[in-house]
Formats: C-alpha cells, structure tokens, sequence
C-alpha cells in the first residue's frame, strides 16, 4: 500500500446504488451468474468485503468525500454532478476563455509545453552559445535573437531531437503547429484546400467530360504534374491530411447530390411521390452521384509495401531506443507514433474549476471561487465536518505527537509490514466526532475476515459514548471530569492497563478510543476447500489458477471492515429534515426506526451509518 | 415550386464555413462526442477533429483505490509485478465470456475511464450526444452497462450506435470492403456492401494470442540467454509479464513477408540463426536495469507467424473458432455472393490494434491473393483422384495461352470487368489444378508492387466503373475517425437511443439494437 499503515477508507453508500438504473432481464440473469452479485436481493446485509475487485471503486479517504446535508449522506467524487467554471493552464495559470477552449484541443496555446518523453514542462531557450554577459539584465538576454528550441530540463530531451526550432520567442505552440519533424513547413490549411480542389476538379473533368463544355475539359497534358489519377502516393500520407482529405471528399459528394437533385427536381418530387405511396424509393440518383474516393485526393490511400518495408527497415536499423513507449505513444496527439523522431512536443492540457453538485437533490457541495489564482472555496461541505473520524494505531506502537513525526531515538516503531501470524495484536480504534452533538456509537465487524487469509477480528467494546464538538478550551479549562480520560484510563505508555472486554480505553471531550483485538491468520497455499471457502467462487479454472500462483497483490494485507452506525439527537432544521431522517433509518432497517425525538422540543434524533475499511498492517509470511 | 431545404443544406460546407481551428480542431459548439470503446481501450473525442482527444488504457495501475499512489513510486516499475490471473485479464474491460464476469466491475472500470476522459480531456460544460461504436457482437448485458454508465453518470441525452465495420469502411473512402478488424480478443472479418454488414466471422487469433506468444518467445530467449552468458544468472526469474509483453510487441513486433517466411520455413531454426541478424538488445531482466538481452531481429516476428498465421499447426488441427486470418478472409469472399465479392476483394480494410504492425497489411493482401489465385472460388478442395489426373493433363493446355495462371486469372477478370460474374467464373474455370500444392515460386515472382501496379492499370483501363476482382488492400483511419466524419457530416445512425426511454424501460426485451 503506497498509504502507509495503519490507514482508514470510508465506504460510499453509491456503490450498490447503481440497481437504480433500469436493466433488461438478461442482464439480470448475467449478474446473478457472476460471482460477486450472487447475494443482490440482501445486498444491506452483506458484510462489506474490501478484497472485492470492486472495493477498490468504492472506498475513499475521507478527505476525499463530501457530504450533502440535504440527503443526509456522503458523496463521492462518482456521486456528484460536475459544472465547469472556467478553464486555465496550470503552467503559466492564466486563464483561457469558453470559447476558445475547445477550438484549440483544450491545450495550452502560449508557451507551455511539455516533454514528449518525461512530460516535464519544457523551457525556450535560444540556440546561439551564451555567452555570459552579466551587464545585460534577464530580459535584454531573453531578447537576443537566435533560433530557439524547446528543451526539457528533466530529461534533457530538446526539439534539436526531431530538427525542430523556432524563430519567435513567444506564441511556440501556434509556431509548432505550422512545422512538420524535420523542419519542413506545413502549408497553410487554405493553400491545401485550393490544391486538393484544384485537383479533384481536374480529375472529375477527366472522368465526365460531358458534364462541362468543350472549352473547360482538360487537355490532354495539363495538370500532368498534380498526379491526379494515382491512389499509390509517393510518400507517406499523413494521417491528418487523409482526415481532411476524406471530409472534403464526403462534402463534396453530399453537395453534388444535392445539387443533382436540384437539377431533377421533377423527378424528384415524382420519387417522392412513389415513396409515399409506399413504392421504393428510386436509387437512381443517389447511386450515380455518390461514389467511393479514387485517389489520395479524395482520401483512398492504398496499403503500400514499400512504406511498411521501410518501417521494418527503420526499426531493424534503430532497434529498441528508437521507438517510444505505450506511454508516451498514448499521449501523443497522433497515438500511432512508433518512432522517437516522430514524436512531437505537448502543449500543456487546460484545467478546470469545477462546482459539484449532489446527483439526487442538485444541491451545491462544493464550489470554488472564480478566480484562477484563488484557493479559496465559497461552499465545501466536506464529509470530514460530518462524519466521525476513525483512526487506528497498535496499541504497542508509541503515539507520535502529530502524524508523520519522527520517534525519539531509542524507541523501536511497531512495525505494520510484518504482522506475525497467530499471535494477538492489539489495537487503538479512535472516533473523533466533529459534530457539535454528543453521539452514540455501535461498532460491527465480521468476527473473522474474509479471503483466504482469515484473521480473527474482536472489538472489545462495541457500544459507547463520544462527546460532543464543543469549545476547545471548555477541555483546557474544564473540570476535573473532562479530563478524566488521562486520570483515570491509564492509556500512557508507562501504565501497565489491562484491556478489559465491554469498558472503553480512553475518553477525552469529542473523542473516545477503544480496543480492537486482533488475530492474523496466515496463508496456506495449498489449502483446501472447507478451511478457504471460495467467496469469489469463480470460473473454477480461475480459482485453481490463483492458488498456485500464490498470493495476489495486496492479498496478506490485513484489512478490516466495520460497520460503524452512530445516533444522536440534534435540533430539527425543518420538517422535511425529519422525513427524511425517518426514511434514512426505515432504509436502514434499523429497529428503532420510530426513534423520532419528540417535535415539541424541536430536538430530533438522527442516525448515520456507513462502512469503513481499517487497514491495520501487513501479515508477515512463512 | 416552394420546397422544404434539404436537410443536407445546412451540414455542407460554404466557402464562409472556416477551416478549423489549429489543431484541426473545430469549435463548433454542436460537435457530438465521439466514443470507441473495446476490450483494451477507450478512444474519445470530438467529431470532426482527426484524432480523438483521448485514448485511455485499462491497465491495472488505474483500477486502485484514490489516494493509493504507489504508481508513482519509484520502487513501483513495472517489470516488478507479477501477473496474477490469467494472461492479460487485468488489462482488459471485459471479456467476451460473460460467465463469471462481475458486470459491476466493468461498469466501475468503464465510469473511471469516462470520468477521466469528461475532468482531463473534454472540459465540458453541458451534456452532449454520444456516438458510439461498439462491436456489433458486443453481448447485449455489456451494452446495457456501458449505456448506462453514460446515461446514469454522465447524463448524455441521446447515444447513437455505430458499426465499427461501417466507420471503419467510410473512413477509408469507401462504400465497400471487407474489413479485417484484428483486436484484442477475436479478430473480426466482416464483408461491408454499400454500407451494409453483410457478412460477419470471427477467430480468436487475435492480440491477446499475439501477445501471449509473444511472451513465450520472450521467455525462451532469455533462458537461453541466461544459459550462454554464466551460470550466475541461470537462476535467474525469467517469468515474462503482461506488460514486458505487450510493449515488445507494439515497440518491435513486425511480420515478415510470404517470401521471407517461405524461405525461414525452409531452413532450419538452428540454422537462422547464424545469418546476419541484427541482434537487437531489449531490457528484461528485472535485477538490475542495466543488464539486457539481445534477441535476434527476426524473432521479434515469429509470434505473428505463429498467432495469426498458424504457421507450424497442421491444418486439420484447426477448430472453426481458430482459423488463420487469411484462411478466415478467403472463406468469407467465398461464401459471398458474386457482385458483393467481387467488389469486396478489391476492398481489403485492415484496422484494429494489431493492424499496426508492420508488414502485417502487407502480407495479408498477398496470402489472400495467393489463396484466391490457387484455389478460385470453388468450394471442393479436393477432388476425388480419379479426376485430379485428367485435370492435371489438361491444365498445361490451357495454360499455354497465358503466362502464368496468376496473370491469366487477373486478365480474365479484367477483360470480363464489367461483369463480375463472369468474370469470377472465368476465373474458376481458368483455374483447374484445384487441390494443387500452392506454388511458392509464383508468389515470390509476383511482389505486391506489380500487384498495384496491375490494379491501377485496370482502374485507368475502365475510369468509370469501382476497381473489383483484383485483391487489393486499403489503408482505413480507423473506426473512430469514421465516426468522427460521420458524426460533423451529421448522417444520423440507424439506432438511436434516448437518455428518458432508455431509464424508464432499459433496452427493453423486443427487436435487437442493432435490428
């Protein structure tokens, strides 16, 4: 696990909410052969399993949820709606406008680009040899002329690679865009499109001359040099330009039908009277009119050879250095490059600022300001505001003062990469509730976990008390009783305390810590049936594969779920937050569903709950 | 008279129209999205522009839960991780075989891609249509998961489905073809008439066969690398992974050409080996970065021999669901009726991710040519013995007119151009030593230079009519820039499928999608 250990996820409710979306019978058949969906019917029963390949989809840190205070639950990053509000590069953080936007491919089209090859931003920097001149200040040196070249400071990768440079400082995605590999100019889009009709006119002279007067036919020599009639072109065609050359192709043919009908109206209108007499329609027309392109020009390239001999050639030639990898190809514009000199400098992709918003109740969750250079959000209802935090440590491990310190000398860290099998392990699980109301917690997990690896799971106490979110300095200032937790529950390293079944380990005033025994289990490679039952029971060959594989990637890590449920009361805000309290707990199937508190103290009892996944440490193997 | 303006007015181009932004990008703001989707990868763009704007993976890396980094590690490469599972499955979207596939995990997969491609690559502000070209063998569960991911969570108001074999056609510039999509799972061959699908079969030799010979071979060679260089490294891992794999085989998988191949099949492997082959060095070996292996260059294209050609497998060995490609093609042009095959043959469409390997197009073309020069069009393959002499006797008396049998077979056509179906049926007659050996002298003889080369001539020869009854191969862009042109052209699509509809009843259980 790149997060370090111990570490909590926090389930999102929307995983299983998909059944919304209406499916046909087959597929429902489908799914219920498959493995993970065997169980739909009592889908809120089931344990939470994050061994499931599908886990991964649903759970978040929770700093990565927010929460919508109309429904009552969290929203993930898969349950919200997204409004862009504006656009902008984050390499030079200047702002692009809508409309611009897409027209130039939702890049960059300033200076910002990025290395084909390690995608580093790249820097301009002038060709000539610098001299250092410490009289002339930055901008008089930027100033200097000289042919300029993008360079990559990471990588060291420079546009010299694929004989690209520049003659202008400013404005080189535009520039780069007018320069092919090599150094060769692109000719301007108008010029190419005069040419391509040009030519397709002469041909279309060639092949219908009755069609034109006797003194607009071509004569026999003319335009010999614009090769008008041959499919096999003598160089590669560029895939861009077949595009164009194919879309001015398929216009041209939908304009001439159209005009050709224009021509025939009679015999278009009497077509359209037998169609809707419900004769056949007559082909006659677009049949003669539309045809299939018959050269470069109009977008049929022929397999060649030739081209393909000379790029087995290049890569015999070059070997493994000369051609660029899945990555880099994939980010490429053209993502069929094969060879490094082919590869072209990225500009940089715009960004966005997004507002969120709930998929059920359109309500606003998150917004940003406007301005690009502002970090500040208007509305953030984080999930982190509403939802208690979880956190687990080994109760062996020293506490750090705050998360990523470093311990004393002399003290060894608990070490979470290497749980030793069968030997009782006993964690810390703390709730910090940020509510501003003291809360009732009950804790569930499965008494053992599932997969192969089966650990033994207790929590010792299951029930219990948070305290309320209140002023900070009523715990600094307070009595005796809010400081209770250090007095009386010895949680200090140096207390030798006793971990007792049903009693809490600590308590402070919006937090309470109690115990979680643990017992990790270890993994049999070749085990059988009863002792690993199958709970993915799969395609029976796949399951046989696994097993002697051995393990799959993070399958001896040691995760647990908990079903964490709180209830609180709280004043009621409005009648339809009390509906919708009542709903939540009926679809909870909670028994206490009329647990509403009474609407004349205007107090009202609410419940949350949700799945969490604590990953507690690593089980060593052997 | 006062008439309606045809719907077309408006969708072609006028001088005013201007001529696309600069990365040929247009902005206009009615371009529909355009999505491809398959097992491998997810293109995504918008119509009208050449490239799409996205081509998303499935790699394992992408499917961890947020907020686990340990892609970016630098301990974290690639050559560390083993496969688990069976070959290239994490890599995949889905399987074709629906038994023990999580539908919700390709839902979840396929959101994260799109989610990706709408935040990173789209930027948009508001919903927009989709264009979508899915296999048109796509079960219909699958269907139903993608329609609704795009519905349900990317609020996309209509989807219009595409037949890949159609796009693929249209952006070759044709209205004809039979296009030989070599994918991932199953390389489909389908005969396109006048935009209309009108025959379709499939073989598993495809990508992932490719790749996992490909891994094979690897493997072998580093054994043997490791066996030649010491006994230090003998003990060496030398398990080869997905990824290692398929980078070689995008990176340096070639194929060779029938006259190269004729002649490897001739010689021994030991014997290969020596000539002067440039080795090239690749790096493997997972303990330390620097340590390579150098394989011969031509070995890079023995996995394509044996994947897709089935080079080294008897014939009678081959089941219907693995026949090599151009066995597969050939059946298909046979079983088609005249006119159809006749322009059809002419019209050879490579795409799919395999297509991109060098030499394969190439080679294609040629062994169809040499399988339709040798067998015609006839369906006995061989014939009782009896007859065989008889015919053997008479086939030099009519060869004798013509040089060869090839240039025979090809002129008959092209005399009988304007009708196909004679000149199929000459073609079958001027062919008698059916069942014959194909000889590979005739095919090294006949390189596909003179092949397009003859194709021109008999397109100058007739001007007006479609080229037809040579074999002949057309370089296509592809599926998703045929939807791209479709989609800017504005032509519609047959199926159309509205976001309400599609929420209140699901595809429903009536005609198929694609009726």
């Amino acid at each position: 696990m790149a997060q370090s250990f111990p570490y909590t996820y926090y389930s999102c409710p929307c995983y299983d909410a998909s059944g919304a979306i209406p499916t046909s019978i087959a597929a429902k058949r489908a799914s219920q052969l498959s493995a993970g969906s065997a169980q739909d019917d009592d889908e809120d029963e089931q344990t939470f399993d994050p061994q499931s390949s599908r886990a991964n989809y649903s759970l978040f840190p929770i700093e990565h949820l927010l929460y919508c205070a109309d429904c009552k639950q969290i929203r993930c990053p898969r349950c919200v709606t997204e409004e862009v509000l504006c656009w902008f590069c984050p390499s030079c953080q200047l702002e692009a406008g809508s409309s611009a936007v897409r027209g130039d491919g939702n890049r960059c089209q300033r200076n910002c680009l990025n290395c084909p090859v390690c995608i580093a931003p790249m820097q301009v920097s002038s060709l000539k040899p610098s001299v250092p001149n410490y009289q002339l200040s930055d901008e008089e040196a930027r100033g200097s002329d000289g042919p300029w070249i993008l360079q990559c400071l990471y990588c060291q990768w420079t546009s010299l690679d694929i004989g690209v440079h520049f003659e202008k400082i400013s404005g080189i995605a535009k520039q780069l865009l007018d320069i092919k590999n090599g150094g060769e100019l692109v000719p301007p889009q108008r010029e190419r499109d005069k040419d391509r009709k040009l030519k397709i006119d002469l041909l279309d002279k060639r092949r219908h001359p009755d069609d034109y007067r006797p003194e607009e036919r071509p004569k026999a020599d003319e335009g010999k040099h614009l090769q008008a009639d041959d499919a096999a072109p003598t160089e590669p065609v560029d895939f861009d330009e077949q595009y164009a050359n194919l879309l001015a192709f398929y216009r041209s043919q939908l304009s001439r039908e159209k005009s050709s009908n224009d021509h025939s109206r009679h015999s278009k209108y009497l077509s359209r009277l037998l169609s809707a007499t419900g004769r056949a329609r007559s082909n006659d027309t677009k049949a003669r009119t539309m045809t299939e392109a018959r050269n470069v020009d109009e977008g049929l390239t022929l397999v060649s050879s030739k081209f393909e001999a000379l790029k087995i050639q290049r890569m015999k030639e070059g070997g493994w250095e000369n051609t660029v990898d899945a990555t880099q190809r994939l980010r490429q514009i053209n993502p069929t490059v094969r060879f490094s000199s082919e590869l072209r400098p990225l500009p940089t992709h715009l960004r966005t600022k997004r507002t969120k918003r709930c998929r059920q109740c359109r309500q606003i969750l998150s917004r940003p300001e406007n301005k690009v250079v502002s970090h500040r959000y208007k509305i953030k209802l984080l999930a982190l505001n509403q939802i208690p935090r979880l956190s687990i440590r080994a109760l062996a491990a020293p506490p750090l003062p705050f998360p990523g310190a470093s311990l004393a000398p002399g003290i060894t860290p608990f070490k979470y990469d290497s749980l030793s099998p069968f030997s009782t392990t006993q964690y810390l699980l703390t709730l910090t509730n940020p509510l501003f109301d003291p809360i009732k917690v009950t804790l569930a997990t499965p008494s053992m976990t599932s997969g192969r690896i089966q650990s033994k799971i207790t929590v010792l106490c299951p029930q219990f008390d948070v305290g309320a979110n209140t002023d900070v300095w009523d715990e600094a200032l307070g009595s005796g009783s809010a400081r209770r937790g250090d007095a009386v529950a010895p949680g200090g390293p140096g207390a030798q305390a006793q971990a007792e079944a049903g009693k809490v380990w600590d308590k402070g005033r919006n937090w309470t810590s109690v115990i979680l025994e643990v017992v990790p289990g270890r993994f049999v490679p070749k085990d059988d049936k009863t002792s690993a039952p199958e709970q993915d029971g799969g395609v029976d060959d796949d399951e046989d594969y696994l097993r002697s594989k051995g393990l799959r990637e993070d399958e001896d890590v040691l995760e647990i779920p908990i079903f964490v449920r709180i209830e609180y009361e709280t004043e009621s805000t409005a009648v339809e937050d009390r509906e919708r309290g009542t709903a939540l707990s009926a679809s909870l199937g909670n028994a206490r569903g009329d647990s509403r508190g009474d609407a004349g103290k205007g107090k009202e009892r609410r419940e949350e709950a949700f799945w969490c996944v604590l990953g507690v440490g690593r089980i060593a193997l052997g | 008279m006062p008439a309606t303006p045809s719907y077309l007015t408006r969708s072609t181009s006028t001088p005013f129209a201007s001529p696309g932004g600069s990365y040929g990008y247009r902005s206009t703001e009615d371009e529909s999205i355009v999505l491809e989707i398959g097992a491998r990868y997810l293109r995504g763009g918008f119509s009208g522009e050449p490239q799409p704007r996205c081509t998303l993976a499935f790699p394992p890396d992408e499917q961890r839960r947020v907020g686990d980094y340990r892609a970016f590690m630098p301990t974290h490469a690639f050559r560390e991780r083993r496969d688990t599972g069976p070959w290239g499955e994490d890599h995949e979207l889905w399987k074709m075989d629906l038994r023990g596939q999580d539908l919700g995990l390709v839902q979840d997969k396929l959101e994260r891609a799109l989610r990706k491609a709408y935040n990173e690559h789209f930027l948009l502000d508001k919903p927009r249509k989709v264009l979508l070209s899915v296999q048109t063998g796509l079960s219909r569960p699958l269907l139903e998961t993608v329609l609704s991911v795009l519905f349900g969570s990317f609020m996309v108001p209509v989807v219009t489905l595409m037949s890949p074999a159609v796009l693929v056609t249209a952006a070759a510039g044709l209205r004809s073809g039979l296009v030989m999509d070599i994918g991932w799972a199953e390389t489909t061959i389908t005969a396109v008439y006048e935009f209309r699908e009108v025959k379709m079969r499939r073989t598993i030799r495809a990508g992932k066969l490719l790749s996992r010979d490909m891994g094979k071979m690897l493997e072998h060679e580093w054994e043997q690398h490791n066996a030649q260089s010491g006994s230090l490294r003998e003990a060496e891992d030398t398990h080869v992974t997905f990824d290692q794999a398929d980078e070689v085989l995008c990176r340096m998988g070639w194929c060779m050409s029938m006259e190269e191949a004729a002649s490897r099949s001739k010689q021994d492997d030991a014997s290969s080996n020596t000539e002067a082959d440039t080795p090239i060095s690749i790096p493997l070996s997972r303990s330390s970065p620097f340590s390579r292996v150098s394989i011969p260059f031509s070995k890079f294209a023995l996995p394509v021999e044996t994947a897709l050609f089935s080079t080294g497998t008897p014939p009678h060995e081959l089941d219907a669901h693995d026949q090599p490609l151009p066995i597969l093609a050939y059946t298909i042009l046979q079983s088609l009726p005249v006119a159809p095959r006749d322009i059809c043959m002419a019209r050879l469409v490579f795409t799919g991710g395999c297509a991109h390997i060098p030499g394969l197009k190439t080679r294609l073309t040629e062994e169809i040519h040499t399988l339709v020069r040798d067998r015609g069009w006839d369906a006995v393959r061989q014939y009782p013995p009896k007859i065989t002499p008889r015919q053997r006797s008479e086939a030099p008396k009519q060869r004798s007119d013509a040089p060869t049998a090839a240039q025979q077979s090809v002129s008959d056509e092209q005399a009988n151009g304007e009708n196909g179906a004679l000149g199929t049926a000459e073609l079958r007659d001027s062919l008698p030593e059916v069942g014959a050996p194909p000889s590979s002298s005739l095919g090294s003889e006949r390189p596909h230079a003179t092949l397009a080369a003859e194709a021109k001539r008999e397109r100058i020869a007739e001007k007006d009519g479609p080229v037809k009854g040579v074999v002949r191969g057309v370089e296509s862009l592809g599926a998703w820039a045929g939807g791209s042109l479709m989609g800017t052209l504005r032509t519609g699509g047959r199926v159309e499928i509205e976001r309400e509809k599609f929420m209140r009843e699901g595809l429903g259980n009536g005609a198929g999608v694609w009726g």
